[in-house]
């Protein structure tokens, strides 16, 4: 566990809760990885923290969708955000707060400090909105 | 072209003259005044080498994940100008 990294709050940036990690991975949609694609061009971060990446790596099958996944993360296509001792304090008590696992919580943890909205898809946006949250839909 | 010439560092530096509006000078100068360039040319150059590098990572993706289509990027533009944008629905 290492301190965050030092990004800026408000500036543009995304956080990608677990099934938009696992659609960047496997192509499911296409349009995850079109966002990326033209968040890498316009300079936008799209954040994924570490719990997530955790959860999303290994509902990935192995081969070619988690080097996909490995390629992304090496190529600084996301950022992956660390858990902190501190962090981990925070993001359990958030996770108590809404029932929400380790994975989704830091999910919430990353966007509530950075203010930037959750990428998730159309089928989990619901979710994240009952809980207060802004998103961003993928199909 | 402009003289070239040698820095300290070993790298060779050219001088040239270029256009760019008022706001660019003045977020530049800035951004020296607050320590956080080393000049202006430093704040441009640094500026043109983020380009560059995400231009590379661009065309990598491209070669991995692409071609994209025009409804793929139109999408993609959309979402990143926060038009798939749904806000919380309490603080």
């Amino acid at each position: 566990m290492t301190d965050s990294p030092r990004l800026p709050t408000g500036l543009s940036g995304r956080v990608l809760d677990t099934p938009a990690i696992i659609d960047l991975a496997t192509g499911r949609t296409r349009y995850m990885r079109a966002v990326a694609y033209m968040a890498v061009l316009n300079g936008d971060t799209l954040a994924v923290p570490a719990a997530a990446l955790a959860q999303a790596a290994g509902m990935v099958p192995a081969g070619s969708d988690r080097d996909h996944l490995t390629r992304a993360i090496a190529g600084e296509v996301v950022i992956v955000i660390p858990m902190s001792p501190r962090d981990a304090v925070d993001i359990g008590e958030l996770g108590a707060k809404h029932r929400l696992g380790v994975a989704a919580a830091h999910v919430a943890h990353t966007a509530t400090t950075r203010r930037w909205p959750i990428l998730t898809r159309n089928e989990d946006a619901h979710i994240w909105r009952d809980l207060g949250f802004t998103v961003d839909v993928l199909p | 072209m402009g003289p070239v010439r040698h820095t300290l560092d070993g790298m060779a530096k050219e001088k040239i003259t270029i256009t760019v509006d008022p706001e660019v000078v003045a977020q530049a100068r800035a951004e020296v005044a607050a320590g956080r360039a080393a000049s202006v040319s430093a704040y441009i150059a640094e500026a043109t080498v983020q380009r560059a590098v995400r231009e590379r990572r661009a065309r990598d993706l491209l070669d991995d994940w692409g071609p994209f289509s025009d409804q793929e990027l139109d999408f993609a533009r959309a979402l990143l100008d926060g038009e798939q944008r749904t806000e919380r629905a309490a603080s």
